[in-house]
């Protein structure tokens, strides 16, 4: 038994003995695991913690703790944030583990995060900026284009001296294929509240949210099976009545990521099981299979960084657009490459072109996984 | 500092965040971002400090919830207190 299958077998609510003839690395290597997985704090209440060594119990409870420590700040921020941008007329809409962690999970400190995650409409991107930047945040990484990411990644440290990080989005996903699959008005009409994070925080309604995790495994992270993000899913499905799973499954199919949603779900039974209707979702699921699908190929797991490209290209309508797409792979702003190569001299500015096409080739053809 | 006694109340600083985990809890000092875990019957206390304040109505609540000599019912919940206000999640009036 491998410490990730232990760990699925105790997210499934199986009985999962510790291995009697465990390594004496098997604990050290389990923690990594849950940890590199999210799911370190979620053992908490799982039914097979019980029958675990003491020693594993007590640092269960200990991560439990110290995430419970971690949430009280990580709450303070989030409402900090989110009142302000309110105040400063942007509307933002929180994302995936950030929002997920206090509408589906029991405690919100069973779904670790290290950053919270933003979607503001693209025309309050600026503004958002601004605002962030007058609470203390700071852009931690350089634009690297209009077509290559539609994301920035902001950070602060706060009072308590920790690292405070902030993805803000104008799309949800960065893969042209992936990327107008939501806008965000329409996000924002059936958005529900956060009531523990005040007034002012509302995230994606199960449907989407159910649509945004399936899509995000796949779009941004070669379709892992991280199991914090199977465990989401799971948590978003069961939470779901019978008429919202089918709605969910319509929209999958309308929006043309039906087989991506199916592949998520089918996953996290597989991987972390449901506590409710299996044949329900599966049938939903089944009943909707669409001839157009857009995304399938982000399923296969041996995809290299220019299968990406030429599917960007591919949803890209227009020579214009496609063109701009590649300039900017191939020539980023000059900002993004100080920042990246720890430069400030214009003269070292074609050096480092240079070198980064020759240490790029290699990594646009070599398989994510 | 003077010895605490039962005839003490403890005010709970406003910097003081608690969190209960089903049986255990854990308290962050906001002002100083150091957190303190409590055990079952350290939640308890802190749970009935916040509802009454006075250490001899949670002292008297204690007695009738726990089979435990009154004295080491008494020691165990004034050290708690201290330990309390020396982490200065509240103080002692």
């Amino acid at each position: 038994m491998t410490p990730e299958t232990l760990l699925a077998a105790a997210l499934r609510d199986e009985i999962a003995p510790w291995p009697t003839a465990a390594s004496p690395d098997f604990e050290a290597d389990f923690f990594h695991s849950a940890a590199d997985h999210g799911v370190a704090e979620l053992l908490s209440i799982t039914a097979a913690l019980r029958d675990w060594p003491r020693t594993v119990q007590a640092a269960v409870l200990r991560r439990r703790r110290d995430a419970a420590a971690a949430e009280i700040i990580q709450r303070e921020s989030h409402a900090e944030v989110l009142d302000t941008l309110n105040e400063s007329g942007v509307k933002a809409l929180l994302l995936k583990g950030a929002a997920l962690a206090y509408t589906h999970y029991p405690q919100p400190w069973l779904r670790p995060r290290l950053d919270i995650d933003l979607l503001v409409a693209p025309d309050d991107r600026t503004r958002a900026v601004t605002t962030l930047q007058g609470l203390g945040y700071h852009p931690a990484t350089h634009f690297a284009g209009e077509l290559v990411t539609y994301q920035s990644q902001l950070r602060r440290v706060d009072r308590h001296g920790l690292i405070d990080r902030l993805d803000l989005h104008w799309r949800t996903a960065n893969p042209q294929v992936f990327a107008h699959t939501f806008a965000f008005d329409e996000l924002k009409r059936e958005a529900v509240p956060v009531p523990q994070l005040g007034t002012n925080a509302w995230t994606l309604c199960p449907v989407h949210s159910l649509l945004l995790a399936c899509i995000h495994r796949v779009a941004h992270h070669a379709n892992s099976d991280r199991l914090v993000w199977l465990y989401d899913i799971r948590l978003i499905v069961d939470a779901m009545s019978h008429t919202a799973l089918e709605r969910a499954a319509d929209e999958a199919a309308s929006k043309k990521v039906h087989a991506v949603v199916a592949a998520g779900v089918r996953r996290t039974l597989e991987m972390v099981g449901s506590g409710v209707h299996n044949s329900a979702v599966e049938r939903a699921l089944e009943t909707r299979r669409g001839d157009s699908e857009v995304g399938g190929e982000f399923l296969r797991k041996d995809r290299a960084k220019v299968d990406d490209l030429l599917a960007d290209l591919h949803a890209l309508s227009g020579l214009g657009p496609r063109l701009r797409l590649i300039r900017e792979h191939l020539v980023p702003p000059p900002a993004y490459m100080r920042k990246t190569y720890g430069f400030s001299s214009p003269v070292l500015l074609p050096f480092a072109y240079a070198l980064r096409a020759v240490k790029g080739a290699g990594k646009w053809f070599r398989a994510d996984s | 500092m003077r010895p605490i006694s039962l005839e003490d109340a403890f005010v709970i600083s406003k910097d003081a965040v608690f969190r209960d985990l089903d049986g255990e809890a854990v308290i962050l000092d906001l002002s100083a971002g150091t957190y303190f875990g409590l055990n079952e019957i350290g939640t308890r206390i802190w749970q009935l400090i916040a509802e009454n304040g006075t250490l001899k109505t949670v002292f008297d609540v204690l007695c009738a919830e726990y089979d435990a000599p009154p004295e080491t019912i008494e020691r165990d919940l004034l050290m708690l207190v201290s330990s309390l206000a020396e982490a200065r999640l509240g103080t002692v009036t």
